[in-house]
């Protein structure tokens, strides 16, 4: 049986821990490892996790290396455990349904060449509203949810999809051994925000197919952990957007997001300042001003990367339509 | 009937007018049509996301889908294997068979495997033929259904729930659906075809059932297989010998579930690229009316590729009788008759109501006159003398004058009842039979005009249809008894759009024929077939 290894990144908040360990722990796929990995918490949420979850393997860090390093860490210890298979990435805000995992697998042994598999992911206080399908970048070349606060119907069969949404994912070990970045899966000179679409966008231009499996479902609270500093969001996202962008498309595509991109920064930043949200306006110009100071960061790593595209661009120009 | 002064201004008003309003009107009709066309591309992805799978229905049938592929476009091709990858039904394989001679292209196709566990690549040793192709991949396929598809064409998500649906509701042998065109680069959908319910005259004259079928494999191989030397029209030689041989079930799902990709080389751009298609398409026709035991030949029609005639010989005498007609029409019915019968060759006979018998000597042909009585047409069509019989409810002249005979033969050649298309002076269809649709019998087309192109497919179609309007229509005697009798039959109805008979010229010449046909020229005008349009097509007729 293969093994599947959970990991948990946790930031203070050591309330949500409790009912996500056990929603992992009532899995009816046996075979299991769960790795917490603590980003330097202030409160009880280490030996909270000790005392009630003696099995979950725990990794402390010194200080608070975010959600990229947090998780790469996690997935490094868990490939040295033998016969661990899939890694399944848990928001600490998720839940999920006992055959989660089952499904989710039976899926994937359909599929040779697949990377990311997703549930469906519902809103955590209500189960009617979706809240993610799957994520894509669009067009106007901004990374975007699909499915978001949509009703939720039944009827959806498992398709191909631009990308998985990081809140309750599943990722198969060949696609990580096959990193260009040595083992490094997440970049970490992201930081926050974005790390999802840049290994969805990575996973698609290497050719590599990530699947919508609905019959699967897992519930997400949404922003739990930084929700509270919506200026701060907006600033990472715009910052590490330019980064997404630069690191992965082809040239051609980006030339021809561009006019569409500034389009739309300018709608944002139009529609936050209608809204009365000087500063928040303010923070995305910010942060698209310093996610283009960045950019020669990147240049390296899409260097590199475009070695291993090998998608076609009319494809993929049509797979980031609707992201599917 | 006295009419007031501003009635008759207002008439007189119009009459001037109507010259200019009728092009405008018609121009306007033509960008009712053209934008149609063009709404349909948002119709269509709007369709493509919508969800068909009626999941009260329960299908454990597993689909093998075949595929022939010889040196494709990767683009093409990739895009071929994820529509099936995507199915929301997910008890299928796929079955490709490469016969691709390009080191690279067999590679891109064997790589397939890698997608999906259920796509299994079977190799061709050397590209023969497309049927020898999809025979290999036909002998491993497991499924209990096949179903073809071409390396570049789309499904639609739920196409093969949709039709496994349908079997299971239907128990057939043959389920197909509705589908539509997509453009080379597979941005924009384009041409639907709604196709009508099983209909076995008009798959005589054209291979309209086409993408996307299922066809029961137990029946394929019964029936060993595409015909080798069917090559081009391979799928609808084995349609009719499934059809023919096995007696099957068909079925149809009213639904776009397939995008035909219009490439250079494919035949959705232009059928008349590949000739060998017609030759193939009438081998296959003559065999079928072999195997039916029907004595007509098979015409290739030059000017609309991919359509065949089958033309009936008779040269049998003919009874025609004529409707009762009102006592001031009576001098231009006359005139109609000797327009009718000039210059016949088989004899005919003419039964008429007893005001004819003055004008009995004009006429080259057999009249008998009848008292008018109440049930008129029923006894008129027991006493014809005649096997073959046709009832003239309203006057209309064929345009070429064998179609009266042609009417009579094919009525006898199908054994059913027959009616022609009525046309108008300008070609507009005045009366092409009724068709079922959500509203009861809607006349079918009328409005349109002979040969336009809706998407339904052409309105010069021969269709299986409801029932025929009873203007003019041929048949057998007996048959047409059980018509006048109003008793419940099982007659199947054909309207032979081969055949046009026209009205409009006749009134235009016969001033004193106002009224004659009153009711068919003045909706002539009216009505435009509301279901041609895309967002009405539930209500779409059979």
């Amino acid at each position: 049986m293969i093994k599947v290894a959970y990991i948990v990144v946790g930031w203070n908040n050591q309330d949500l821990l409790g009912e996500c360990f056990d929603s992992i722990n009532s899995q009816t796929y046996a075979d299991k490892l769960i790795v917490y990995v603590d980003n330097n918490s202030s409160d009880d949420s280490v030996e909270f996790v000790k005392k009630n979850y003696p099995e979950v393997k725990i990794i402390e860090e010194g200080t608070n290396t975010g959600f990229a390093k947090g998780n790469n860490i996690g997935i490094k210890a868990a490939l040295k455990e033998p016969g661990v298979g899939y890694i399944a990435l848990i928001n600490s805000d998720a839940r999920l349904e006992p055959k989660w995992t089952q499904q989710i697998i039976d899926f994937s042994l359909l599929k040779p060449k697949g990377a990311l598999f997703q549930s469906m992911t519902l809103d955590y206080y209500n189960h009617q509203i979706i809240d993610s399908t799957h994520i894509y970048i669009s067009h106007n070349g901004q990374g975007t949810q699909a499915g978001w606060r949509y009703y939720f119907k039944s009827e959806l069969g498992p398709s191909k999809v631009f990308g998985v949404n990081a809140a309750a994912c599943m990722i198969t070990r060949k696609f990580i051994e096959a990193q260009p970045f040595r083992s490094e899966l997440f970049d970490e000179r992201l930081f926050m925000y974005l790390e999802d679409i840049d290994l969805a966008a990575r996973a698609t231009v290497m050719g590599w197919d990530n699947y919508l499996v609905p019959n699967a479902r897992a519930y997400h609270m949404g922003s739990v952990s930084s929700g509270k500093n919506p200026g701060f969001s907006l600033y990472m996202t715009f910052r590490n957007n330019t980064a997404v962008l630069l690191k992965n498309l082809p040239l051609s595509i980006l030339i021809k997001i561009l006019p569409k991109l500034v389009r739309a920064d300018i709608e944002t930043i139009k529609t936050l300042r209608r809204a009365d949200k000087k500063a928040e306006a303010a923070k995305v110009l910010k942060g698209r001003l310093v996610g283009i100071i960045r950019l020669p960061l990147f240049f390296g790593r899409r260097m590199k990367m475009s070695r291993y595209r090998v998608i076609n661009k009319q494809r993929l120009w049509r797979l980031m339509d609707k992201g599917y | 009937m006295e009419y007031s002064f501003q009635a008759r201004l207002a008439a007189k008003v119009i009459r001037r007018v109507k010259f200019i309003l009728l092009p405008i009107k018609s121009v306007y009709i033509k960008y009712l049509n053209l934008s149609a066309r063009r709404n349909y591309h948002a119709w269509a992805v709007h369709n493509e996301r919508a969800c068909f799978v009626d999941n009260g229905v329960k299908t454990e049938q597993k689909v093998s889908i075949v595929v022939p592929a010889f040196n494709t476009d990767s683009d093409h091709f990739l895009g071929m294997v994820y529509s099936v990858i995507n199915q929301h039904y997910d008890n299928w394989e796929l079955i490709i068979v490469n016969a691709s001679s390009e080191p690279a292209s067999i590679d891109k196709i064997n790589n397939c495997t890698d997608l999906d566990t259920r796509i299994k690549i079977v190799g061709a040793k050397e590209n023969i033929s497309i049927s020898s192709n999809t025979n290999i991949g036909i002998a491993p396929a497991e499924g209990d259904f096949i179903a073809f598809l071409d390396h570049d064409d789309l499904l639609h998500p739920c196409a093969l729930h949709a039709l496994m649906n349908e079997q299971a509701l239907t128990d057939a042998d043959i389920i197909y659906s509705d589908e539509d065109k997509v453009t080379h680069d597979g941005s924009r959908y384009y041409g639907p075809h709604c196709k009508p319910g099983w209909s076995p005259h008009l798959m005589e004259n054209v291979n309209y059932i086409n993408h996307l079928t299922v066809i029961r494999a137990k029946l394929v191989r019964k029936v060993n297989g595409l015909n080798d030397d069917c090559n081009g029209a391979q799928d609808y030689d084995l349609l009719h010998r499934i059809i023919d041989i096995c007696n099957a079930r068909v079925s149809n799902v009213a639904k776009i579930l397939y995008h035909w990709r219009s490439a250079e080389t494919s035949t959705a751009r232009d059928i008349s690229t590949k000739t060998y298609i017609f030759e193939a398409g009438k081998t296959t026709l003559t065999r079928h009316l072999k195997r039916k035991n029907i004595n007509a030949s098979v015409k290739v029609l030059g000017d609309k590729p991919g359509f065949y005639k089958i033309e009936y010989k008779s040269a049998d005498p003919i009874s025609l009788i004529v409707g009762p007609v009102d006592v001031f029409l009576r001098p231009a019915c006359v005139n109609w008759l000797k327009e009718l019968i000039l210059d016949h060759e088989n004899p005919i006979e003419i039964i008429i109501e007893d005001w004819f018998k003055p004008y009995a000597k004009i006429l080259d042909a057999t009249i008998i006159t009848c008292l008018p009585q109440k049930d008129f047409l029923n006894h008129a069509s027991r006493i014809a003398k005649y096997d073959n019989v046709i009832v003239f409810k309203e006057a209309a002249v064929p345009i070429e004058k064998e179609y009266l005979y042609e009417l009579a033969a094919v009525a006898k050649g199908i054994n059913s009842i027959v009616q022609p298309i009525i046309v108008g002076s300008d070609r507009t269809i005045i009366d092409a039979g009724l068709v079922e649709s959500k509203y009861g019998l809607q006349p079918l087309f009328k409005g349109l005009k002979y040969g336009d192109n809706t998407f339904f497919g052409n309105t010069d179609w021969v269709r299986d249809i409801a029932r025929v309007s009873e203007s003019i229509y041929a048949g057998h005697k007996s048959d047409i008894r059980k018509i006048h009798s109003k008793q419940k039959d099982d007659l199947s109805h054909v309207v032979w759009a081969h055949t046009v008979f026209e009205t409009r010229s006749y009134l235009q010449s016969n001033k004193n024929l106002k009224g004659f046909n009153s009711q068919l020229t003045q909706s002539m005008f009216e009505v435009r077939m509301v279901a041609t349009t895309w967002d009405e097509q539930k209500d779409r007729s059979e």
